[in-house]
């Protein structure tokens, strides 16, 4: 469980330097691109197309393994005002509910997104469905924070969990 | 409205209350939406993918983040704090003066209220507090009010996302803000002259012509910013998704070169912040778009059109009732929420009535900006609660006096449009 807790942490700082690596290709790259088009007068078409991409990626790959769930906005005012066992009860309600409904909803996420192998980018021409699996790792993690979150609440040490 | 629209306001509404992230309950409620009126659940992941791959504009917003984020690294807040403390330190309340005209000038390099509230915001409030003695509560209320201005001076990330949800141009948004934030500006500076004396603000210290004349030479060089940047625009040498990676470009020169305060170490973690702040704002935009499918199907906007032909509304009845909608909602959704979702069904009433686009765009982000300081969801009191360790209780108890003078600007724009109308069209724009 500790090794297990060590690699996730680990995996994590991992994600967390290669989509703040992605985040400045995209800057650099409309750097490069305001340049060849007036300095060079050469403007490149991949340029918009490809930073919508890294975008895509950046965000979800942040969203499913870098950002902390305490960094989304989130309505907190009656989560601050429940006592811890209020708190408990909060949080297994919506790790059932919504953990629950995207648990429910990923069968149809996943043949939405893998059917759209036939189908490419514009100007680059990659495959669709490699384009889009980002959603996909992020809505399987989201269903798996859920998972998380639900196991620490039940467990032993879940007034640790409520604290923070 | 049909029963399975009911579901998705009642899955958002428990998620909020839940603290589930809004994007998260966005997402789910969206999806709910779709399982209970019988459609394909994919179309969900199809509204996300898709809508966020086909809007290009949306890039400026992470660009403007970074750029805001660079200043703040980079000792730019510092620099333009002594600078204003020359120009209106001296008279009593004269922090509380320096701290507007900082945000104000900050709000022509920055796009987002937090995060002038973050960098300059925090400055302010530290030296109101230690030089100035001012109380907490009303430091950090000040400091919140004049955060409000700048997403309505450009650039702004709101008014980016206003415009690409309505096809409005981005470039006469960012005119229309400007004569609004600058009333707004005065209006602030005119309330913390009135209120110096019953306050009992202190009077700035003096200063010797060589130490004022330092301090202007330390801001003179931010200040060439906005310049580049808005000439950039309007002479339309970059798009303002451009102009954002540009501004966060210059700004990264100044910090790294000229005024060597952001080393390679520095320049990383800005990077990494900005990332993980654009990621958050991304997310949320993307559970917006689920919910607006369903908003669109739902064709909630053609219900209120015909109750507005049916109840013969002007236009302007329809400005004030859809601002005290958008004051009441305010104080208590997101103001994320209420630009991506509550917006969209606005605008088909809009154009019947033939307001300006522009005109309304810009009065209902000066009023969502008022709701971010609105007890009690108002998200810049939290994070400056927060930030700057005062209790909100202190905060909430001062803010009114700086909400009344944004009220009054607020009244003024959606009265006379010439205000927000009269720089765009002399820049060309139609309309």
């Amino acid at each position: 469980m500790r090794l297990l807790a060590l690699w996730l942490a680990r995996f994590r700082a991992l994600a967390a330097v290669v989509t703040t690596l992605l985040f400045a290709a995209i800057f650099l790259i409309f750097i490069y691109a305001i340049f060849m088009r007036y300095v060079m007068q050469h403007p490149v078409a991949w340029a918009d197309e490809l930073n919508i991409i890294l975008l895509l990626w950046v965000m979800f790959i942040a969203g499913a393994f870098v950002l902390r769930d305490k960094e989304h906005v989130a309505f907190d005012i009656a989560w601050l005002a429940a006592p811890p066992a209020g708190r408990r009860t909060m949080g297994i309600v919506a790790a059932l509910g919504f953990g629950g409904l995207f648990l429910a909803a990923l069968p149809a996420t996943w043949s939405y997104v893998t059917f759209l192998w036939r189908e490419r980018t514009t100007v680059l021409e990659w495959r669709l469905d490699l384009v889009y699996s980002c959603y996909l790792v992020f809505f399987i993690a989201v269903i798996l924070r859920f998972g998380a979150s639900l196991l620490g609440l039940l467990g032993r040490r879940w007034r640790e969990k409520v604290e923070e | 409205m049909s029963f399975a629209f009911g579901i998705l306001l009642a899955v958002f509404v428990v998620g909020s209350v839940l603290r589930v992230p809004l994007a998260i309950a966005m997402l789910s409620a969206g999806m709910a939406y779709l399982f209970a009126s019988g459609q394909d659940v994919g179309l969900a992941a199809d509204q996300v993918m898709n809508s966020m791959y086909g809007s290009y504009v949306m890039l400026a917003i992470p660009m403007f983040i970074l750029a805001a984020n660079v200043m703040n690294a980079g000792t730019i807040s510092e620099r333009l704090w002594s600078a204003a403390d020359v120009v209106v330190g001296r008279m009593r309340g004269g922090l509380g003066q320096v701290t507007v005209l900082v945000s104000t000038i900050f709000s022509s390099m920055s796009g987002s209220a937090i995060t002038d509230a973050a960098g300059p915001g925090l400055v302010a409030i530290k030296m109101m507090r230690s030089v100035g003695n001012y109380r907490p509560g009303f430091a950090v209320a000040i400091t919140a009010a004049a955060a409000t201005i700048a997403p309505i001076i450009p650039p702004s990330i709101p008014m980016v996302l206003y415009a690409l949800l309505t096809g409005t141009s981005v470039s006469a948004m960012f005119l229309g803000g400007v004569v609004p934030g600058l009333m707004m500006a005065l209006a602030l500076m005119a309330t913390i002259a009135i209120l110096a004396r019953s306050e009992g603000l202190p009077v700035g210290k003096r200063m010797t012509m060589a130490q004022a004349w330092q301090a202007i030479r330390r801001g003179l060089l931010p200040l060439t910013l906005p310049v580049v940047l808005l000439g950039g625009i309007w002479s339309g040498v970059f798009t303002p998704t451009e102009a954002a990676a540009v501004a966060a470009f210059y700004a990264m020169i100044l910090a790294g070169v000229v005024y060597r305060s952001l080393g390679w170490r520095g320049l990383f973690a800005v990077f990494a912040e900005s990332m993980r702040q654009s990621a958050v704002v991304m997310i949320l935009i993307a559970g917006a778009f689920v919910v607006n499918y369903a908003v669109t199907a739902e064709q909630l906007a053609q219900v209120l059109v015909s109750w507005i032909q049916a109840q013969n509304l002007s236009a302007l009845q329809f400005m004030l009732l859809a601002n005290l909608l958008f004051l009441l909602l305010g104080c208590i959704l997101d103001t994320g929420v209420l630009l991506l979702v509550v917006l969209p069904v606005l605008m088909p009433a809009v154009r019947l009535l033939e307001i300006d686009p522009v005109h309304f765009g810009v009065v209902a982000i000066v009023n969502f900006m008022i709701g971010l300081i609105t007890p009690p969801y108002g998200l810049l009191l939290f994070v400056l609660s927060s930030l700057a360790s005062v209790p909100l209780r202190e905060i909430m108890g001062q803010i009114w006096k700086f909400l009344i003078p944004l009220l009054l600007v607020l009244l003024l724009l959606v009265l006379f449009p010439q205000l927000v109308l009269w720089l765009p069209r002399l820049a060309g724009y139609g309309g």
